[in-house]
């Protein structure tokens, strides 16, 4: 077998090592050693083969389809790799000193590893089947891991409606995957990639749908299940309520990888989006409003983890931008297109996985240090943490400068790539334009919040008890800090130049692009606007009032209320799905049940009255029937041998 | 030539063991089934003697009327006052059972007397001569059936000691007060 | 008189042994009843013994096994009609029927 299973694989036996740990309670402690090193195993594997393939079938269907689970390791999944491996086991390192006290702890890093595995799982797929199933596995261990503290009820609920708001895009999803492969007759993304460009040249004929509808419905089924994965309009509303899983598990699952799944799967199959403008044009705008609504939402939230977890999908929408507009197109080829893009989203995932979990774990530091406080993640607690916890402060700075896209930090460089792909197609389509700006505006407001929340936590005065007696957490945490906080001030510009990220995905050999003066320009002047605006009204010593709660009240009550997106869904979605499940649910009671155990139950039970009847309790009873047993056995007998004398006979011994 | 030509007492000895036996199931008081018994285990001896069975009429004598039916007086005598003799003694299926049962032993008797049976002319051994081959074959090749008879009557023995035994002390029976008793006090 | 009136005497007495084994409600009078079976059973043997194999020990011996199981089983039956009186206050069969379904 060759070593290249193990990239999936390894990650998957540390967990079950782990699993097995969880059922002792004295071994519990030496879990995250196993998943730790399996989890860096598969890195280092993938760091060593460097590009590999394998393939083994694992189901036929019938005689051509051929479900098969590969480990394809191109450019693409490599980054990928890279990226999983590298952020789940600096957030693994991390736990070890912020779960110490919790029970179940290697329940929890059985979960982080089985995660691990199904993510690489999900990246290494060649087929669109092994990629939905692991894209439903990482569903599922979200799940198990925001309700990871299943006894909390806000923490069962915010598990729940994750799971159930991601399947309303997996729905879709599916849908695809089944519409696609039905035409391709394959699952290999090859084959698919191929049929659709047959379907486009009108050379094949089309399942269910005619081949114009196809070209654009079977990528935005697609889409759907990005949208619900990577928590896009309209189905962001997850992921702010995923932040009540444990913090590290927000900084690897809901920041850095799970959610980036579905721009991984967009940028995977984005041959499929491209040959209908309505589709990239469909991107774009969701992008947009994405990035938009969750930047504005990010500027009035006190709870630390809600400013990120808005951030996020923020950040997400961005790479969402950069899919969208396309750019244009460097290396093409009817299976593996590659546009600027494509290479900027690609970017921006890279070096937002650093500096968003960078984030998340300095926010878990803070929280770490303040969880004995009624509301650990409420900023209006924090401040002035900066002399009591100067690690933490000096890297969540450094994260929060590369997320607010400050030159020369990371996020600076990936994120004018994406502007740059944006000016590229603007030329093009208008509604590129208006993305363009738009996301100017964002990283404004991106640059606005996020040194928001890091003065309203470090800086100034302890506006708490708690607060004032925080320490600085133990260094299997801070080491992690140190490691994403050099990455996220340094990576970005290391990739960037020498055109080192592009090349590596495209497997060109391309000089470096040259930074648009006018756009990088705009965008950091921008970009320090917000920063002023942050440090104007934050940076005082003692915080009394929190500014933006200044802004008019409708617009204020407005953010507050997360632009009415959930009580939409809650009029709109929810209500009718409780009322149709109402409905189900009174048909099955009344009308299944009765049916199904109802009958069968009636007769058991008749049977079994008339039966017991004849079990009276009374010996003779039995010994008569017994003897009227005997009675007819003889009578049959004597039958028998006077009327058939040939078939058996009582011999009489006479003589 | 094998045939038993007293009739008389055939017909006597048979009347005595069903009449008896029908007795001993229908009567009421059960102590008085009990001692219906006694004429039905003398009828069964008697038939044995017309049978020239000349061991087992002394066996029967012995065993049944001396052991099995004193022991079931016993029991009776213990337990007569647990039945009210005044009261139904069968159950309700008395009737159906009753003419099941004569249905059955007519057929039988039917069946039996239809069929022709050929008697053994071998001579019938003198009462002393039975006996002592009966013996014989008992501690001879008759060694091991014996033997487990008897280890089977111990085991019962055995068993119906431990079943009767009571586990715990009985609860004593109530004794009656001085007021209960009306000739008890001293005048 | 012959094997078949025997044989009908006997039959006679096992029937009627076995009626009272099956209606009689008191205990006691059930084992009566069904010592009355075992005696039929008893002059059976006997009687086919007398009259087709008299040189044959077998009957016999099957008939003194009999009679030794007929003493075995009075003493247990009356052991367990002991017993069930203890636990239960009465002798009825009728009344015990903890078999019911």
């Amino acid at each position: 077998m060759p070593i290249i299973w193990l990239i999936p694989v390894a990650p998957l036996i540390g967990a079950l090592i782990a699993g097995a740990l969880a059922l002792t309670r004295k071994a519990e402690k030496i879990a995250p050693l196993f998943t730790i090193a399996t989890t860096l195993y598969s890195g280092y594997i993938a760091l060593f083969l460097h590009r590999g393939y394998a393939s083994s079938t694992w189901l036929t269907i019938g005689s051509s389809y051929r479900i098969a689970l590969d480990v394809n390791l191109d450019a693409l999944t490599f980054t990928m790799v890279c990226v999983v491996t590298l952020v789940s086991a600096l957030v693994q390192l991390y736990s070890i000193g912020y779960m110490a006290n919790e029970n179940g702890y290697a329940r929890y890093f059985a979960y982080v590893s089985i995660f691990t595995a199904s993510m690489l799982g999900l990246v290494s797929a060649d087929n669109l089947f092994q990629l939905y199933v692991c894209w439903e596995l990482v569903g599922i261990c979200s799940y198990l891991l925001i309700g990871f503290w299943w006894f909390k009820p806000s923490a069962a609920n915010a598990a729940k409606k994750a799971f159930v708001v991601t399947r309303f895009g997996d729905v879709g999803f599916l849908l695809g995957v089944l519409l696609l492969s039905s035409a391709a007759g394959s699952f290999q993304f090859t084959a698919i990639a191929h049929t659709m460009h047959a379907i486009s040249m009108g050379e094949l004929l089309t399942p269910l749908v005619s081949a114009r509808t196809f070209l654009w419905l079977a990528p935005l089924l697609l889409f759907c299940g990005a949208v619900g994965k990577s928590a896009q309009f309209p189905l962001h509303i997850w992921l702010p309520d995923a932040m009540e899983g444990p913090t590290p598990v927000s900084a690897l699952i809901h920041a850095a990888t799970m959610v980036a799944a579905g721009v991984y799967m967009v940028t995977r199959l984005f041959t499929l989006f491209a040959f209908v403008p309505v589709v990239t044009e469909t991107v774009l705008v969701i992008g947009m409003i994405t990035a938009f609504l969750s930047a504005s939402i990010a500027i009035v939230q006190n709870d630390i983890k809600k400013v990120l977890a808005y951030s996020t999908i923020s950040q997400l929408g961005y790479m969402m931008l950069g899919l969208g507009a396309m750019g244009t197109v460097i290396a093409p080829s009817v299976s593996g297109v590659y546009t600027t893009g494509q290479t900027a989203a690609m970017f921006h995932l890279t070096t937002h996985a650093m500096f968003k979990a960078l984030l998340f774990l300095t926010a878990g530091s803070v929280i770490h240090a303040l969880h004995h406080s009624s509301d650990p993640n409420d900023m209006r607690g924090m401040g002035g943490l900066m002399k009591r916890m100067p690690i933490t402060a000096w890297t969540c700075l450094a994260g929060v400068l590369a997320l607010a896209g400050l030159f020369p930090f990371s996020g600076f460089w990936s994120k004018d790539a994406i502007f740059g792909a944006l000016r590229e197609a603007s030329a093009k389509e208008p509604v590129a334009m208006l993305a363009l700006v738009v996301a100017i505006i964002v990283a404004g407001m991106t640059a606005f919040y996020s040194l928001r929340l890091w003065l309203m936590t470090f800086w100034g005065e302890p506006r708490s008890e708690h607060a004032e007696h925080a320490h600085e957490s133990p260094w299997v945490m801070t080491l992690p800090l140190v490691i994403l906080g050099f990455l996220s001030v340094f990576l970005g510009g290391y990739l960037y130049f020498g055109n080192r990220f592009a090349n590596s995905l495209t497997g060109l050999n391309m000089p470096t692009e040259p930074l648009n003066p006018a756009l990088a320009g705009i965008s950091t002047l921008v970009a320090l606007f917000g920063l002023w605006l942050a440090w104007k009204l934050y940076a005082v010593r003692n915080l009394e009032k929190d500014p933006v709660t200044n802004l008019p009240s409708s617009i204020y009550a407005f953010l507050v209320n997360l632009w009415y997106m959930d009580a939409f869904w809650n009029r709109f979605g929810a209500a009718w799905v409780v009322a149709l499940g109402g409905m189900v649910a009174w048909f099955d009671r009344n009308v299944v049940d009765r049916i199904v155990s109802g009958l069968p139950a009636w007769v058991c039970q008749q049977g079994g009255l008339a039966i017991r009847k004849t079990e009276s309790g009374q010996t003779q009873t039995y010994a008569v029937t017994v003897l009227a047993a005997v009675a007819f056995i003889i009578v049959t007998l004597l039958w028998l041998t006077r009327y058939l004398p040939g078939s058996m006979h009582i011999t009489m011994i006479t003589h | 030539m094998n045939s038993i030509d007293s009739h008389l007492p055939f017909l006597i000895m048979s009347a005595l063991t069903l009449g008896s036996a029908l007795v001993v199931v229908r009567v009421r008081n059960i102590v008085h089934a009990g001692f219906w018994l006694l004429p039905c285990f003398l009828g069964v001896a008697g038939l044995y003697a017309l049978l020239q069975a000349h061991f087992f009429v002394v066996v029967q004598v012995l065993i049944y009327v001396g052991a099995i039916l004193v022991l079931m007086l016993f029991a009776l005598m213990l337990t007569q006052d647990v039945m009210n003799p005044n009261k139904p003694q069968t159950n309700r299926m008395s009737l159906p059972i009753g003419v099941f049962c004569i249905v059955f032993a007519a057929g039988v008797a039917a069946i039996l007397t239809g069929h022709q049976w050929v008697n053994s002319n071998a001579v019938i051994l003198p009462a002393n001569v039975q006996t002592r081959q009966l013996g014989q074959a008992l501690i001879g090749e008759y060694a091991l059936p014996f033997e487990i008879a008897s280890v089977l009557l111990l085991a019962a023995l055995v068993g119906a000691i431990v079943l009767a035994k009571s586990e715990k002390e009985p609860a004593p029976l109530p004794l009656p007060t001085l007021a209960a008793l009306p000739d008890s006090k001293p005048e | 008189m012959n094997l078949s009136d025997f044989l009908v005497v006997s039959s006679l007495l096992f029937m009627i042994g076995a009626y009272g084994a099956f209606t009689r409600k008191n205990a006691i009078a059930v084992i009566l009843s069904i010592e009355l079976m075992l005696n039929a059973a008893n002059l059976n043997f006997l009687s086919f013994w007398r009259f087709l194999h008299p040189s044959s020990m077998e009957p016999q011996i099957f008939v003194l096994v009999g009679i030794t199981l007929a003493a075995a089983e009075a003493a247990v039956g009356l052991a367990v009609i002991l017993n069930i009186y203890r636990d239960f206050g009465t002798i009825n069969v009728d009344e015990i029927s903890l078999l019911k379904g």
